[in-house]
């Protein structure tokens, strides 16, 4: 399988090639072969930022805590730092790419609904939490200010942006009611 | 992360058996969210070579009730666990716990079982660079802990856990159980500490004066200030235990009507004799001497081990009904045939007292050093001459040259191949025969005596170049070209001993290989049924503790070969206290206490040079000791409220399925799962009706963190009276810790303001903080309270 990263970083460590991991990511099938496209030790969020090339994933404290790391995984938002790609065989993976209306390549109303809020400074920890924005919105169109705050609990921004951040999605939460 | 191996596991039985194989190179992964970053970090004792994949495996997370209470299957997601109806109707405190965990997106990755077998997560893990980058404690592989004396806000402060031997008692050949009995005496129980010590040792009052204390160069204490003077402490408990002899050690109930014969009496047959007595056999003991004790009565000069130690130790010995033949030579008098005729079983442990010959020129002329002493301890006190040279770089040699200047030879000088570092001997002892006037010429190999009218008048000796080859054996090589003539009047050498085999008889089935009796070194058994060796005979001439050690070994081993079977093995005894405990105003730094000495010109050769201790200075000696162990603070909001639940954790191993209650399973660091087990499935019974429960986690952020402080508690209230409580407390100690002194301050009591301030206090009883975490202390106070009242 062709990257657009170095292939290089994926062939190290013992692993062997004797299986695949079938992957969708944002609409697109990868397969990848173990032991050379990727290797046990690989996180999901390795495997999408140094091997697919999608960098909108970021890595920031790689221990879970943070959560900019955050994609859907079959629509629920999960860590990719915290696991193993070799454990996600068949599943169906959204990152912030994934987002952007295909036809016409515009933002999607969560990416707008920042903007509109400056809900980001430096945006690095933005990613992640317009993911677990838009995997609470999938499940709850409106949900309350509590709601929200429940559920980025576990995103962490530097720049404090999280007042502006629970605004932007409190918008969008309007419009769903 | 460094590479490993991944394989998915589609059965509890697959994942077991891989763990199995892989002994103790693999690791399970569930959820992920602990051992990823734990891989991350590197922060396991042993990177794991195979990661199983233990999600695979179908039906391991249900949830649901039955008849017995409620079962969760270990791979249960903590978020499902919050959200699941049942849960939150009756077991409303688990739900509650799951919710505080982390963040939203870990509980819907991290399982139960993950929670609970979440590894130690010291706060120190996050500020690796303090300590150099890498973290190297007891956890880890390494032999202390750097929260004890360093940053510790997040710790423990109720003490430490430890689950393996401490560095003291690793160290030491005897295995002593050091840290305990330092604990015993500060807490003012001198007969407690007198039997730890003898479980290991049955000579602690040789050993407190002439062991090398291997223990003291390994203590933590070390490298904080100075180590514990572990020997001095021995020293008194021995003389103690000596003093109360007939309380302490007494004759054993039990007679198995099996009889031991033991050849010699030095300190491998006395540990031998003491410990097959105690297990109720027949014990009698032969030597060729006039006095028990080998080398103890004979060799070690007096200053250094009064003779009346020696009588005192073998007569306390004696009243325990171990039979002592004294003068009796097994293989003149004797044979070991005789032995093997009229006993069940025969220790030999006769040491090793013969001269070895270099094969020097004119050695016919020189003296055995070890005769020598044993003659000052036969009462031979002649000055050996004016100017006495000492072959050898050894303790024996050292005491050989200062004995000679304690009996009026007007010059000592010890001369050995090694350097100043590669001597043998122990540095305490250099400097003891230094201070006694010894005069050292290392690095010069005998070359040949000097002789004139059949009498010595000195040596030639040659530079020895090196001593050791390269793989580290005895190989030295010397350069004839640089020479040095020695004066002396009296050469004594002091190179080693043999053993004299001369009792095995030609074609006996004992195996002798290079003077030494092969024996097993584990059960110290020889070839032959029934006959076991120890101490010098099987490993050459060693210290003390060493050849007690040996003794000890055979006698385990000869109780099983004489009752036909395996000992039970002993359970620890469960103490009330389950943590470590130490003085925590000991954690700053202090000077160890050591025995006094004699002032140099006033050592002779009979009176005692080291002057002992007195209890005040042992007791506040034993302060010092740190009882190693970790302070970490358990992290696991689940285990706290399961252990409040009165829950049982089921779990999988090669040999099937076991259930413990989580307290138990907490009992050890890492938990009490074995590398090849499993958590299958946790069982919680119904909480009683009605029951008041309540979970309250204390952290810095609402979210993420781990606790400070948590408590959870199931109470039970009825008209304003409390019937029944179970109150826990986590993240205080290195496991979860169940309040019991909250709960009878409770139990039958009104719930009201007074009460939980009494309950308050109750709950930090016996509490050690550390340095920087007193403020733990409140918070806990405060939990407690709001628990009760709310």
């Amino acid at each position: 399988m062709k990257t657009d990263r170095d292939k290089g970083k994926a062939s190290r460590g013992v692993a062997t090639a004797e299986k695949n991991i079938s992957l969708t990511v944002n609409g697109k099938p990868y397969e990848l072969m173990v032991g050379k496209d990727v290797n046990p030790d690989h996180t999901l969020a390795y495997t999408l930022r140094e091997t697919l090339g999608y960098t909108g994933t970021k890595i920031a404290c790689d221990h879970g805590s943070c959560g900019a790391c955050t994609v859907l995984m079959d629509g629920e938002a999960v860590l990719s730092c915290t696991m193993l790609t070799v454990e996600c065989d068949g599943k169906k993976i959204t990152t912030i790419e994934g987002l952007e209306n295909r036809e016409t390549g515009g933002l999607h109303p969560l990416q707008q609904a920042f903007i509109d809020n400056t809900a980001f400074q430096c945006g690095f920890c933005t990613p992640g939490i317009i993911m677990s924005a838009k995997a609470l919105l999938d499940k709850n169109p409106s949900p309350t200010e509590e709601d929200i705050k429940q559920e980025l609990a576990g995103h962490y921004c530097r720049c404090v942006s999280h007042y502006l951040v629970v605004k932007a999605i409190l918008s969008l939460a309007e419009k769903g009611r | 992360m460094k590479s490993f191996k991944h394989v998915n596991a589609k059965t509890v039985n697959e994942a077991v058996k891989s763990l199995k194989e892989h002994e103790g190179r693999a690791k399970l992964i569930a959820g992920g969210t602990d051992l990823l970053s734990t891989l991350k970090d590197k922060i396991l004792p042993a990177y794991p070579e195979t990661v199983i994949n233990i999600k695979t495996i179908p039906n391991l997370n249900r949830i649901g009730e039955d008849g017995g209470g409620l079962k969760i299957g270990a791979l249960a997601k903590l978020e499902e666990i919050a959200q699941s109806p049942v849960v939150k109707e009756k077991y409303k405190l688990l739900a509650e716990a799951a919710e505080a965990v982390a963040t939203p997106q870990i509980r819907r990755m991290g399982t139960i079982g993950g929670n609970l077998c979440q590894d130690v997560r010291c706060w120190y893990y996050r500020y690796p660079h303090s300590v150099g980058g890498r973290i190297l404690c007891y956890l880890k592989g390494g032999k202390g802990c750097y929260a004890l004396t360093r940053e510790n806000q997040y710790h423990s402060i109720f003490g430490g856990l430890r689950d393996a031997s401490p560095p003291c008692s690793s160290a030491c050949p005897g295995s002593v159980d050091i840290p305990s009995y330092l604990s015993q005496i500060r807490e003012g129980d001198l007969p407690e500490a007198a039997k730890t010590l003898l479980n290991a040792n049955p000579l602690p009052s040789v050993t407190g004066r002439v062991c090398p204390h291997f223990c003291e160069q390994e203590c933590n204490r070390g490298d904080f200030d100075e180590s514990v003077s572990i020997r001095d402490i021995e020293r008194f408990m021995g003389d103690y235990i000596l003093d109360n002899a007939d309380e302490i050690i007494q004759a054993p109930k039990a007679d198995t009507g099996k009889s031991v014969a033991i050849i010699g009496s030095g300190p491998a047959g006395l540990s031998a004799a003491y410990y097959l007595r105690m297990s109720g056999h027949r014990v009698t003991v032969f030597d060729r001497t006039e006095e028990a004790g080998g080398m103890l009565a004979y060799v070690i000069p007096a200053y250094r081990l009064p003779k009346d130690i020696v009588r005192r130790v073998v007569k306390a010995i004696e009243n325990t009904g171990v039979e002592f033949k004294l003068k009796v030579d097994v293989g003149r008098d004797v044979t070991l045939d005789d032995l093997k005729r009229d006993f069940d079983g025969v220790f030999i442990a006769n040491g090793a007292w013969n001269p070895v010959s270099i094969g020097l020129e004119g050695e016919e002329l020189t003296r055995f050093g070890m005769e020598f002493l044993a003659n000052i301890n036969l009462g031979v006190k002649e000055v050996p001459g004016k100017k006495v040279l000492v072959i050898g770089g050894g303790n024996a040699a050292v005491d050989v040259a200062v004995s000679a200047l304690r009996l009026g030879a007007e010059e000592a000088i010890m001369a050995c191949l090694e350097s100043r570092e590669e001597m043998p001997a122990l540095p305490w002892e250099i400097e003891l025969a230094v201070e006694q006037g010894v005069k050292l010429m290392t690095s010069w190999g005998p070359h040949r005596v000097l002789k004139s009218d059949g009498k010595v008048r000195g040596m030639e000796l040659v530079r020895c170049t090196s001593v050791f080859d390269g793989q580290g054996r005895f190989a030295p090589t010397f350069d004839n070209a640089v020479k040095e003539t020695v004066a002396a009047d009296q050469i004594m050498m002091a190179v080693g001993y043999a053993t004299d085999f001369s009792f095995i008889k030609p074609g006996s089935s004992l195996k002798v290989e290079q003077g030494l009796i092969t024996a097993d070194p584990e059960t110290q058994a020889t070839g032959v049924p029934g006959v076991f060796a120890g101490g010098s005979v099987t490993h050459g001439p060693a210290t003390v503790i060493e050849a007690i050690a040996s003794g000890k070994r055979a006698a385990a081993a000869m109780d099983v070969y004489l009752k036909g079977k395996a000992k039970a093995e002993d359970k620890d005894e469960k103490t009330a206290e389950p943590f470590l405990r130490f003085n925590s105003d000991y954690l700053k730094k202090t000077s160890r206490v050591e025995m006094p000495k004699l002032p140099v010109a006033e050592r002779s050769i009979d009176v005692e040079d080291a002057l002992g201790l007195g209890l005040a200075e042992i007791e506040g000696e034993s302060n010092r000791c740190f009882n190693c162990g970790c302070v970490s603070a358990s992290s696991s909001d689940m285990g706290v409220v399961l252990v409040a639940l009165g829950a049982r954790i089921e779990i999988a191993g090669p040999g099937g399925v076991r259930t413990v209650p989580v307290e138990e399973f907490f009992s050890s660091l890492r938990t009490i799962l074995e590398a090849d087990e499993m958590v299958t499935e946790i069982q919680i019974p119904p909480p009683p009706p009605g029951a008041k429960q309540t979970f309250i986690k204390f952290r810095l952020r609402e979210s993420v963190d781990f606790p400070i402080v948590s408590v959870a508690s199931v109470i039970t209230v009825d008209g304003g009276i409390c019937r029944d409580a179970r109150i826990v407390l986590g993240a205080v100690a290195p496991a979860p810790v169940r309040a019991t002194m909250v709960e009878q301050a409770i139990t039958g009591k009104a719930i009201n303001a007074k009460t939980a301030e009494a309950a308050s206090e109750a709950a930090v009883t016996g509490v050690i903080p550390l340095k920087m975490n007193a403020y733990k202390v409140e918070i806990t106070k405060t939990l407690v309270k709001r628990a009760i009242l709310s």
